[in-house]
């Protein structure tokens, strides 16, 4: 496949993706084809973002600062807690289970858990991101340490040693070279879920903003809050992919 | 090196039928096609493959060997890849007799190193560590004249004091600069026998 930005063809094509949705909404609605029960005017979602007290930015900011924290400390844990079960088969043994049998919970189904935990509080919101990533995380670091390749288990017999016995020298970057497409996958499921957390008891937030346009029949602000969250999900996964090739830098080579 | 009836297969392909090989040379050379087992008989010499059935596979315990694929870790330094993970003293590597073939580069980090590079940088690693016995899967791949030499005589040295070589080359420049034993792999399957070259 040809890089984007050198040929045309494919330049234009990204245009189209970007634009074809707005210009959809446009076309719908200057036509008439559409009634603003279903489908808000632009100009009217626009105005929106203007009229939210309190500042849009600040819902925006405190899902941001939630994601952030929840994404950030439930992928280190997740990290940490697949280096452990793949370092001791003792240990894998006793937490293999409840990991596997965890982690196919859906984190929407473990709201009512935090609820009655932890009530509306922000560690309950951060816990439920935490555990919601962290043991899909877990199991995807244990499986790509398990499938270091065979020439580096000779290196490592070779020396007198086992890959497991360099968990900063080996574990850690190995993982780190692997891993991204588990952490982008475990970032969207992360914005999911401090939105719906926020839909329950918060009094800030983009899952707040849905909860009480809801109540007051506001699509606009609906509409307006699905693009924030389409927009928050492709910059943040943006930055996390270059952050994340700027931190495995050998790999460019 | 001794080998008695040794069997080994792949799921589909049979190796090594019975196949029985002595050798007391410190120098064990490997050599035939690509894909006729001199990569797996090395293998199992350095106990990474187990025979399907051996009578006996005697080597000494302490066995190292590398393989014709990178194995420095990209993101350590080469001082990092033989220091930090044999746990040898910074000042054993400088006192190292090919030390010098290496010490303008082992600072780099291994990705930006060439093949050539590496591969030094990874015979040293395992030199240092002198074990009784060295599986080398083409050692001199990527080596650049000079090297070749320097690691030539090292071995040549060596071999004759204290480690044993076994080999795979499909070199024969190789042959010809280190005198030992000569096995030689047909490319037919499964091997039973290995000829004996010239010493």
């Amino acid at each position: 496949m040809s890089p984007p930005q050198k040929n045309p063809i494919r330049r234009v094509s990204r245009v189209i993706g970007v634009t074809i949705l707005p210009v959809l909404w446009g076309l719908a609605k200057s036509h008439a084809w559409v009634s603003d029960r279903y489908l808000p005017s632009i100009q009217s979602v626009i105005q929106a973002a203007f009229d939210i007290q309190p500042s849009i930015v600040l819902h925006l900011g405190s899902t941001v600062g939630r994601l952030m924290i929840g994404f950030a400390l439930g992928a280190l844990a997740g990290l940490a807690l697949g280096m452990l079960i793949a370092s001791s088969d003792f240990i894998s043994d006793i937490l293999s289970p409840v990991i596997g049998s965890t982690r196919s919970v859906p984190g929407v189904a473990l709201i009512p858990f935090f609820l009655l935990w932890f009530g509306f509080s922000e560690w309950g919101r951060y816990l439920l991101v935490i555990c919601g990533i962290a043991f899909n995380i877990a199991v995807a670091t244990k499986q790509i340490i398990d499938s270091t390749p065979e020439q580096y288990h000779i290196m490592f017999a070779s020396l007198g040693r086992k890959n497991t016995d360099f968990p900063l020298k080996y574990m850690l970057p190995y993982v780190a070279e692997n891993i991204l497409p588990t952490l982008r996958f475990s970032l969207s499921m992360a914005i999911g879920l401090v939105v719906t957390s926020e839909l329950l008891g918060s009094q800030i937030g983009l899952g707040y903003l849905i909860q009480t346009s809801l109540n007051t029949f506001s699509l606009n602000v609906l509409f307006l809050v699905a693009i924030i969250l389409g927009l928050l999900s492709t910059i943040s996964d943006s930055l996390l992919t270059y952050t994340w090739k700027q931190l495995t830098y050998w790999t460019k080579s | 090196m001794r080998i008695r009836n040794l069997s080994f297969s792949y799921s589909r392909q049979t190796i090594f039928e019975d196949l029985s090989v002595e050798s007391s040379s410190s120098v064990i050379f490997l050599t035939g096609p690509p894909g006729s087992g001199k990569t797996t008989l090395l293998k199992i010499l350095a106990g990474y493959l187990k025979p399907d059935h051996a009578d006996m596979v005697d080597v000494p315990l302490s066995i190292g060997m590398i393989v014709q694929e990178p194995t420095l870790l990209p993101w350590l330094s080469g001082l990092e890849n033989i220091v930090g993970l044999t746990g040898v003293s910074l000042s054993s590597l400088e006192s190292h007799q090919l030390f010098y073939l290496i010490a303008s580069f082992v600072h780099a980090k291994a990705f930006a190193m060439s093949y050539g590079q590496q591969r030094l940088i990874e015979l040293i690693r395992l030199l240092i560590l002198q074990p009784e016995v060295l599986c080398l899967d083409e050692p001199f791949n990527f080596l650049d004249k000079s090297s070749r030499t320097a690691v030539l005589d090292f071995i040549r040295s060596y071999a004759s004091t204290s480690s044993q070589f076994v080999i795979s080359t499909h070199s024969l420049d190789d042959l010809r600069e280190l005198s030992g034993d000569c096995l030689i792999f047909d490319g037919a399957f499964p091997v039973q026998t290995l000829k004996r070259g010239p010493k």
